[in-house]
C-alpha cells in the first residue's frame, strides 16, 4: 500500500501526468471531435488516412476514451493522495516549523512580558518542545496548499459525478403553441450514469420578449413558459438569459439562440397536406437576412427560406417580415417565392401558404448532479490561495543559549515583504518598542 | 460621440507620452546610476497612470459597460492592471523597481495597439451581464499583472547570466532574481487558477455548462497545466536558473496565445471580446 501511495505521489508520476495531460487536452485544438460534426466530417473528408488513424487511437473524442478516463482516474488518485499527505505536511508544520537560518535575538527582558507582547500582536502558542516555547502568527497559513489540493480533488471527483450524471434536456418552442416533449420533439445529453428527469408532458411558451439596443444588438431576452403536467394546467415560469428558475429539481436556461418561426402549409399536386415550420434565425441587423431550412417531401426536397425582420428595414423586430422561400431537389431549384403572412403561392411541386409568424426561442432544462461538490471545490481552491498569499505563517521560538533565553524569528515565505515584522519583533525581544 | 472618442483617445495619448517618459527616465536612471532620474521616472507612472484611468471611465460612460467587450477596451485596461499592480508591487517591495523596464513599454504598446484597432462601440450581450464575468476578467488581468513581472525577472536573469545589464546594480543578485520570478509566477498561476473557476461558473450560470471545451477554454487549461508543471519542476525538481527561466518565456508565450491570438481566430464565446 506504501509502495503505491509513493508511485502515486512520486513527484515523477505528478510531472509526466501533468504533461500527459496538458498533451491531452491539446488533441481536440488540432483534430476536431466528433462533437462538432460538421468540423469533424469536413476534416474526415480532407485526411481520409489521418482520420481512421484518429478513429483507431480516439483522437476524434478525446473525452470519452478509456485512456483519457485512465489520465483523469490517475490525476484524482494523485491528488486524493497529496491532499493527505499536505494535511499531514501541514499539521506538522504547524506544530513544528520555525528556526530556520535566523541568528536570533537575546530577550532583554523576561520571557513572559515578551510573550504577552507576541501575544497582543497575534501570535499563538502551539507546539514547540516545551510548552510555550513557540508562537505562531497565522498558523492557518500553513493549510494553504492543503486546501488548494483538497478543493483540486472535490472540484475533479465531482466533475467527473456531473459529467457521469448529467442530464440536459434542449427543447425548442414557438410562441403560443404547445410542444409535448415525447418522440423526438427534444433533444438530450445524458451520462452513462444519468437517470428521467421528472419532464412535465408538455410546454407552451406563452411570451416572449427579447429587446435590442438601437444598433440591433440583442439587448435582453425574456420569456413566460408553461410546463404543463396535466392537460391545460402547469406552472408558469419567467425566465430570462441569466436568470434560470428551477422546476422540479431541475434548472431551467433559457438560451440566446432564436428567431422567428414561419408555420408554413404545404399541399402536394395529390392534395396531401402537410405542415412545416422553418426555424429562421433572428438577424444580425435590420438589413440583415436569417436563413434556416427544413427537410420536406420525406427528405426527398430541401426548404430554405431567408427573411428579413421589416420589408422596409426600419426594425429588426418581425413586424412586417418579408419571407423568401426556395425548394431544392438536390442542387435543384424547383421554385421560389416571396410570402407574406395569410399568402399562398406555388413553389416547385407545392402550393405554400404562409399561415402563421411566431417567436422561436431554446431552453435547457438541466438535471445534472454535483454541482455543489464542484462549487463547494471552487471556494476550498479560493480559500486555499488567500491562506498561502495573504497569510504568511510567522514563527518565534523561545531557547535558551548560554544561559540565556533567545527569540529566533521565521516564516515560512515571503521574508523580504516581512521583514518589517521581524524588525518590531526584535524590537520587542530588546525592549525597543513601546508595545510592551 | 465624436467629441467622446476624440477625448477618450486624447487621454490615452497622453498616457502613453507619460508612460514612455517614465520608461526613458527609469531605464536611463537605472543603467547610468542617476537616482534622482531614476525616482522622477517611477513618479512619471503615476500621472499616467490616471489620465489612463481617466480615459477608461470615459469610455466606460460611453459604452455603458465594462473594458471588456472590445480589443481596444481589453489591451487598455490590461494595460492599466499591469501598470497598477507593477506600482503596488514596488510599494510593497522597491527592488521590484527595476522591472519598469518591461513593464512600461508593455503598458503602453499594448495602448497603442489597442488604439490601432480603433475603439469601437459594443453594446454589451445578455449573457455577458454576470457578476462572475467580472470577476472572471477581473482575476485574468491581475494574473496577467503578475505574469509580466516575473517575465520582466526571468529576462533579466537570463541577461544577467550573460554578462548583461552589469550597470544595473539595484537588480538582486541571480538567486534573488530567479526567487522573484518563482513568486510572481506562483501569485499568477493561482489567479489564473481563480479566473477558470471564476469563468466556468459564470459558464454555468449562462449556458448550463461549467466547460465545454471551448478553444479559449482549452487554451487557458493547457496554460495552467503547463504553469503547474513549471511550479512542481521549480519546487520538487530543482529547476531554476536558466532552465526555468526558458520554460517560463515558453509559458508566457502561451499565455499570450490564450488571452489575445486564440480568441482572434477560432469560433468561441470569448471571440465577443476580442473580434
Amino acid at each position: 500500500m506504501q509502495r503505491l501511495k509513493r508511485v502515486f505521489t512520486s513527484r515523477s508520476t505528478v510531472v509526466t501526468v501533468l504533461i500527459l495531460f496538458a498533451l491531452a487536452i491539446c488533441i481536440p485544438l488540432a483534430v476536431p471531435q466528433m462533437s462538432e460534426t460538421a468540423a469533424s466530417a469536413a476534416w474526415q473528408k480532407s485526411y481520409p488516412g489521418l482520420a481512421q488513424i484518429a478513429s483507431w487511437v480516439g483522437l476524434d473524442r478525446v473525452y470519452t476514451t478509456w485512456w483519457f478516463l485512465a489520465l483523469a482516474g490517475t490525476f484524482i488518485i494523485s491528488l486524493l493522495v497529496s491532499s493527505w499527505d499536505q494535511y499531514l505536511f501541514a499539521l506538522r508544520k504547524t506544530r513544528q516549523a520555525g528556526a530556520g537560518a535566523d541568528p536570533g535575538v537575546r530577550l532583554a527582558g523576561s520571557r513572559e512580558v515578551f510573550v504577552a507582547a507576541l501575544r497582543s500582536r497575534g501570535y499563538l502558542p502551539i507546539g514547540g518542545d516545551v510548552p510555550g516555547s513557540r508562537l505562531v502568527r497565522n498558523p492557518w497559513g500553513y493549510w494553504g496548499s492543503f486546501l488548494l489540493h483538497l478543493g483540486l480533488s472535490l472540484t475533479v471527483l465531482c466533475a467527473l459525478v456531473y459529467v457521469g450524471t448529467e442530464h440536459r434536456v434542449l427543447l425548442r418552442a414557438i410562441q403560443g403553441e404547445e410542444i409535448y416533449l415525447a418522440g423526438e420533439s427534444f433533444a438530450e445529453e445524458k451520462g452513462v450514469l444519468a437517470g428521467k428527469l421528472p419532464l412535465p408532458a408538455a410546454v407552451r411558451l406563452d411570451s416572449f420578449s427579447p429587446s435590442f439596443w438601437d444598433n440591433d444588438q440583442l439587448r435582453g431576452l425574456a420569456s413566460e413558459i408553461t410546463f404543463l403536467e396535466s392537460p391545460g394546467t402547469g406552472p408558469r415560469l419567467a425566465i430570462g438569459i441569466n436568470d434560470n428558475v428551477r422546476y422540479r429539481g431541475m434548472l431551467v436556461y433559457q438560451r440566446n439562440r432564436f428567431g422567428t418561426a414561419f408555420l408554413l402549409r404545404l399541399v402536394d399536386p395529390r392534395g396531401n397536406v402537410s405542415d412545416e415550420v422553418l426555424y429562421l434565425q433572428q438577424p444580425g441587423g435590420r438589413r440583415l437576412a436569417g436563413y434556416g431550412e427544413a427537410s420536406v417531401g420525406a427528405g426527398r426536397y430541401t426548404l430554405k427560406g431567408k427573411y428579413f425582420a421589416d420589408t422596409k428595414r426600419q426594425t429588426v423586430l418581425p413586424v412586417n417580415p418579408e419571407l423568401t422561400v426556395r425548394l431544392l431537389e438536390g442542387a435543384i431549384v424547383l421554385g421560389e417565392a416571396g410570402l407574406k403572412p395569410g399568402e399562398g403561392k406555388k413553389v416547385g411541386p407545392y402550393w405554400v401558404t404562409l399561415e402563421k409568424v411566431r417567436w422561436w426561442g431554446e431552453y435547457v432544462l438541466d438535471g445534472g448532479r454535483g454541482t455543489a461538490g464542484i462549487f463547494a471545490g471552487f471556494g476550498l481552491i479560493l480559500f486555499g490561495v488567500v491562506l498561502t498569499y495573504f497569510a504568511t505563517p510567522c514563527v518565534v521560538t523561545l531557547r535558551e543559549e548560554g544561559g540565556k533565553l533567545h527569540a529566533f524569528w521565521s516564516t515560512a515565505r515571503f521574508n523580504d515583504l516581512l521583514k518589517e515584522e521581524r524588525d518590531r519583533v526584535v524590537a520587542l525581544a530588546r525592549k525597543e518598542d513601546s508595545d510592551e | 460621440m465624436n467629441k467622446s472618442f476624440a477625448l477618450v483617445t486624447g487621454l490615452h495619448w497622453g498616457a502613453v507620452l507619460f508612460y514612455v517618459a517614465a520608461a526613458i527616465l527609469s531605464s536611463y536612471g537605472m543603467i547610468f546610476g542617476k537616482e534622482r532620474l531614476e525616482n522622477t521616472g517611477a513618479k512619471l507612472a503615476v500621472p499616467g497612470l490616471l489620465l489612463h484611468g481617466a480615459g477608461l471611465l470615459v469610455w466606460w460612460r460611453v459604452v455603458g459597460h465594462g473594458p471588456y467587450m472590445d480589443h481596444f477596451e481589453v489591451l487598455s485596461s490590461n494595460a492599466w492592471i499591469v501598470v497598477t499592480g507593477f506600482l503596488l508591487a514596488c510599494r510593497l517591495s522597491p527592488r521590484l523597481k527595476v522591472a519598469s523596464i518591461v513593464v512600461y513599454p508593455a503598458a503602453f504598446l499594448m495602448i497603442a495597439a489597442g488604439l490601432f484597432f480603433r475603439p469601437e462601440i459594443k453594446m454589451l450581450p445578455p449573457t455577458f451581464r454576470s457578476i462572475w464575468l467580472i470577476l472572471h476578467i477581473l482575476f485574468y488581468k491581475i494574473a496577467f499583472a503578475s505574469l509580466i513581472i516575473a517575465l520582466a525577472f526571468s529576462i533579466f536573469y537570463l541577461l544577467r547570466a550573460r554578462g548583461r545589464m552589469q550597470r544595473f546594480t539595484r537588480l538582486p543578485d541571480l538567486a534573488g532574481i530567479d526567487l522573484i520570478a518563482y513568486r510572481f509566477t506562483g501569485f499568477g498561476f493561482a489567479f489564473w487558477a481563480i479566473g477558470m473557476l471564476a469563468g466556468s461558473i459564470w459558464a454555468y450560470q449562462s449556458w448550463s455548462i461549467f466547460w465545454n471545451w471551448d478553444p479559449v477554454q482549452t487554451w487557458s487549461l493547457v496554460t495552467w497545466v503547463v504553469f503547474g508543471l513549471y511550479l512542481h519542476l521549480r519546487r520538487f525538481f530543482g529547476w531554476h536558473g536558466e532552465k526555468a527561466a526558458w520554460l517560463f518565456v515558453f509559458c508566457f508565450a502561451l499565455t499570450l496565445i490564450s488571452l489575445f491570438i486564440t480568441p482572434l481566430f477560432e469560433s468561441s464565446i470569448h471571440a465577443e471580446y476580442f473580434k
